[in-house]
């Protein structure tokens, strides 16, 4: 192993063992752990892996050598089959991670104090904890597998974060909606990943970076489903409807999720799918068109926003679509420099988002006058009826959702409705005379048996043997 | 016989022999049925432990008319730690000597079946399975269709039997048979057609589905989640559809996934957490037939390897369900339970072994899948389309019921202090599942089926 690998994988281990710790923890003993553990346990962690990989950075400077692959064995090492494990950093790992540990740590740092009794304290930072790990797979990952398995693990947080606070129904209702946004756009990611294998004949991202192709139409295929899969995760029109319902987690999940890091995971796909896209014309001019609705859709929406945490999502969203458009025409450099600086731009500004009015009101005491009215240059030259036509329109945030759900969802799930009561007919005309489904019924109803009410222990419940 | 081989006759007949031994007691003792069943799991994954990788091929036949092989030492131990977990976590109120005896007896058949490679004795081994459940069932609704269902299935599949005898003698090996089948489509079909009757596929689900509205998930699992049947289907079937041409497998993979999609679907809409159950036992049942149909090698291994998996993922699953649904009753998905605050743990290991039935990463079944999207799958996008849509409906499905039961606001009356929290026996029964799903996940190569070489 390369000695250079080191302060890597303590950086990369440090995160993973501590979400595996706590998540032990969790499952295993029923006290959640204390705050003040928690907050040791994130802080030691991230400081020892920013600090671990600022070292690791620093040494591959001064070796001035790309870092090789490191492998670490196989999942499964059939004839003609395996799946390889293994790391690969290069420069795009560095920044996905150089954003990843400090911002991470950042937020830890800050949910300490923000959710300071809050119920789900531990639950947060285990979510914390699995977006983080989910993100060093994803930057880190050796094939594309391992990226994928990364992918899932963000999802995954993204939705319990949003429905962190679970007492109330919209939470749950919006996580759940971007939970199964994210579901049907990883379908299209996970077909490129494995077609991705046809193509370069490995899922390897070394292999990957180092292919030379032309375009053809697995190519195009290849390309197209990719976007797609980025779509999703950025928010990009039509899949934008989730983003400002993402705003119900917790301020600094919101910042580091839809400010930070997870809404910048469509770029950071496309570039390191770049040597692909870059022979699929067809997937670039996909990626412009939804670059630039996106960029227009955020724009437009984000004026008419009422509240702080709204507008800075739609902001978001905008600036993502101007990295599509940068990346379809071919200005990656570009692109990963918005990227990053965006990243901490937006992540700053959603963690100040709750002190916004605040701020206003001292600046408003500083001036000892109403600040002077600025911007809506575009709506001033607007004819009125275009004016209240176009807030309509953002009002409604152009109607993606009504459509999504009247147009597609909706349908669907009433056929299947109608299809559910068909098959219960069919149930019931085979299981026989209408008496017995009164029997059956009594069977399937809660038992006069208690449910397991245990009291102050849970061997003490009446009537239940263990 | 092989000393891997008498572990695994050992490891079927044990369950057996503590049914008798219960029956004789008359007691239902869940000490004895757990450690019968426990025994006959261990004697499975020691039998597996043993076997080397390097001779055991999938389907290869060591010694008729016993059999193993990578797919018997893979399923096995899996069923075995299904039984275990079921009879721990069996409530109370449904620990008869009925069902306490007739899954441990369906525990000893599906080893057997593994175990089989003589056509007579896997049809008498597979009726006398389809009879026990039958008699689990025994009236109410549930009963009535499974008659209506299995009956005829079995009838069919004796039929089929009964002419490959006639053909092939009674002790001709399986290879024989296959030929046979393949020279004789009508009777191909039949076979087949049975078996996907015995396994639940649609149209033939009802009586699974209403099982699961009717009884406790712990008794539905040993009826109908070791899916047994798919045996015939990878002993026979299958190779019988190998010998007719590749392309003899595209109507039965594309028809499992879209039924597959479709039960999904019916169980994304379902009001009543256990027909959402149900439904999604069933559309795990189409894609076990996807898997182990396969002509690709390397799909196939990920069939068995997702056949296991999704065995132990579903059955803890319907267990946590179980769980869940012994403490609130009747879950109705309609509205919320907000049993999270009061049953913390049993809330994340739901939603984790939710999250296993959907090939989550980190779970054995990650890797199940991965190689059966590398197979022939790999080469027809719009099956693999169909494929993932399945397992990312699972996933959506899993999440929402989640919601339902555990999150929300807390229905009147209820009392947030009050604790709920799972029995040490149901901790101990999911647990146990769970960590045998993220072992897996990590040591994949464990699987015998995983360790063994790929046929050419």
């Amino acid at each position: 192993m390369n000695a250079l690998w080191l302060p890597f994988l303590v950086a990369l281990g440090l995160p993973f063992g501590a979400w595996l710790l706590l998540g032990l923890r969790l499952l295993l003993v029923l006290a959640p752990p204390s705050e003040a553990l928690i907050q040791r346990l994130t802080a030691t962690v991230f400081s020892i892996s920013t600090v671990a990989f600022v070292i690791g950075v620093v040494g591959l400077l001064l070796s001035g050598a790309p870092l090789p692959d490191l492998p670490l064995g196989a999942l499964v090492a059939l004839p003609r089959y395996h799946i390889a494990l293994g790391l690969h950093i290069d420069g795009l790992s560095l920044g996905l991670l150089g954003l990843t540990f400090p911002l991470a740590g950042l937020v830890a740092a800050f949910s300490a104090r923000y959710l300071h009794r809050e119920p789900g304290f531990s639950r947060f930072f285990f979510l914390l904890m699995m977006l983080t790990v989910g993100l060093e797979l994803i930057a880190a990952g050796e094939g594309l597998d391992l990226l994928f398995a990364g992918w899932e693990l963000v999802g995954l947080s993204s939705a319990l974060l949003i429905a962190f606070f679970h007492r109330r129904q919209q939470p749950l209702d919006h996580g759940l909606r971007a939970y199964a946004t994210y579901r049907a756009v990883d379908v299209a990611l996970l077909l490129a990943v494995v077609l991705s294998h046809h193509l370069v004949g490995s899922v390897s991202v070394h292999q990957i970076d180092a292919w030379i192709g032309g375009p053809s139409g697995l190519t195009t295929l290849v390309g197209v489903l990719v976007v797609i899969g980025a779509m999703g995760k950025s928010g990009s029109v039509p899949f934008s409807g989730w983003v400002p319902r993402a705003m119900e987690g917790p301020t600094p999940s919101s910042a580091i999720f839809y400010g930070a890091l997870s809404i910048h995971l469509g770029p950071f796909l496309l570039l390191r799918m770049w040597p692909i896209l870059e022979s699929a014309p067809a997937a670039r001019a996909l990626m412009g068109v939804v670059g630039l609705l996106t960029a227009l859709h955020g724009s437009m929406v984000g004026r008419a926003q009422h509240d702080i945490k709204g507008t800075l999502a739609y902001a978001s969203l905008a600036q993502v679509g101007l990295m599509f458009i940068e990346l379809s025409l071919g200005f990656t450099e570009l692109a990963t420099l918005h990227l990053f600086g965006h990243a901490v731009l937006r992540a700053n500004q959603l963690l100040r988002a709750p002190s916004v009015l605040s701020e206003r009101d001292e600046l408003l005491d500083a001036l000892g006058a109403q600040r002077p009215s600025r911007g809506q240059h575009i709506e001033r030259t607007l004819p009125a009826p275009l004016r209240r036509g176009l807030y309509k329109l953002a009002l409604e945030r152009w109607y993606l959702d009504d459509l999504l759900d009247r147009g597609l969802v909706g349908p669907v799930v009433r056929g299947l409705e109608a299809l559910n009561r068909l098959d219960q007919r069919v149930s019931a005309a085979l299981s026989g005379p209408p008496g017995d489904e009164e029997a059956a019924a009594q069977r399937s109803a809660p038992r006069a048996e208690a449910p397991v009410r245990p009291g102050p222990s849970p061997h003490a419940a009446a009537g239940v043997r263990s | 016989m092989t000393p891997v081989l008498l572990l695994l006759v050992a490891g079927a007949a044990t369950p057996v022999l503590t049914a008798l031994a219960l029956v004789a007691l008359r007691r239902p003792s869940r000490l004895v049925a757990a450690a019968g069943s426990g025994a006959g799991a261990g004697l499975t994954a020691l039998a597996a432990a043993l076997i080397d990788a390097d001779v055991f091929d999938v389907g290869q036949v060591i010694s008729s008319p016993l059999q193993v092989d990578a797919v018997a030492a893979t399923l096995a131990p899996a069923l075995g730690v299904v039984s275990l977990a079921a009879l721990l976590a069996l409530p109370e109120r449904a620990r008869t000597l009925a069902s306490v005896g007739s899954a441990l007896v369906l525990q000893g058949l599906s080893t057997a079946l593994l175990l089989v490679g003589h056509l007579p004795l896997l049809l008498a081994l597979e009726v006398l399975k389809i009879a026990t459940v039958l008699w689990a069932l025994r009236g109410g609704r549930t009963g009535r269709i499974a008659a209506l269902t299995l009956a005829p299935s079995a009838i069919g599949m004796t039929a089929v039997t009964l002419l490959l005898v006639a053909t092939d003698g009674a002790a001709a090996p399986l290879s024989t048979h296959v030929a046979t089948l393949s020279e004789h489509p009508a009777w191909l079909l039949l076979l087949g057609a049975s078996a996907l009757m015995r396994l639940g596929i649609p149209p033939a689900h009802g009586w699974l589905v209403t099982a699961f509205e009717e009884l406790e998930p712990s008794q539905v699992l040993p009826l109908a989640v070791p899916a047994s049947a798919l045996v015939i289907l990878v002993r026979l079937v299958e190779p019988a559809l190998a010998a007719l041409g590749a392309t003899a497998h595209a109507p039965v993979v594309i028809g499992a996934l879209l039924l597959a999609l479709l039960a999904q679907g019916l169980a994304f809409v379902q009001t009543s957490m256990r027909r959402a159950l149900g439904f999604s036992v069933v559309a795990g049942l189409c894609v076990l037939l996807v898997g182990v149909v396969d002509p690709d090698p390397i799909g196939r291994v990920g069939g068995v390897a997702h056949w296991g998996a999704w065995v132990v993922a579903t059955g803890g699953f319907s267990l946590a369900v179980g769980a869940a649904s012994s403490r609130l009753g009747t879950i109705d998905l309609r509205k919320h339970h907000a049993l999270g605050e009061r049953a913390p743990r049993l809330g994340a290991l739901f939603v984790l072994l939710g999250f296993a039935t959907a090939a989550g990463p980190g779970t054995v079944d990650f890797v199940g899948a991965d190689l059966m999207l590398h197979g022939s799958l790999g080469h027809h996008w719009p099956q693999m389309a169909l494929l993932l849509m399945v397992m990312g409906l699972q996933g959506l499905n899993v999440l929402r019921w989640f919601f339902r039961i555990f999150y929300g606001p807390a229905p009147m009356f209820a009392d947030p202090r009050e604790r709920m929290e799972l029995l040490p026996r149901e901790r101990l029964a999911l647990l146990m599942v769970l960590g045998l799903l993220f072992v897996g996940g990590l040591v994949p190569s464990a699987l015998p089926v995983l360790g063994a070489s790929v046929e050419p």
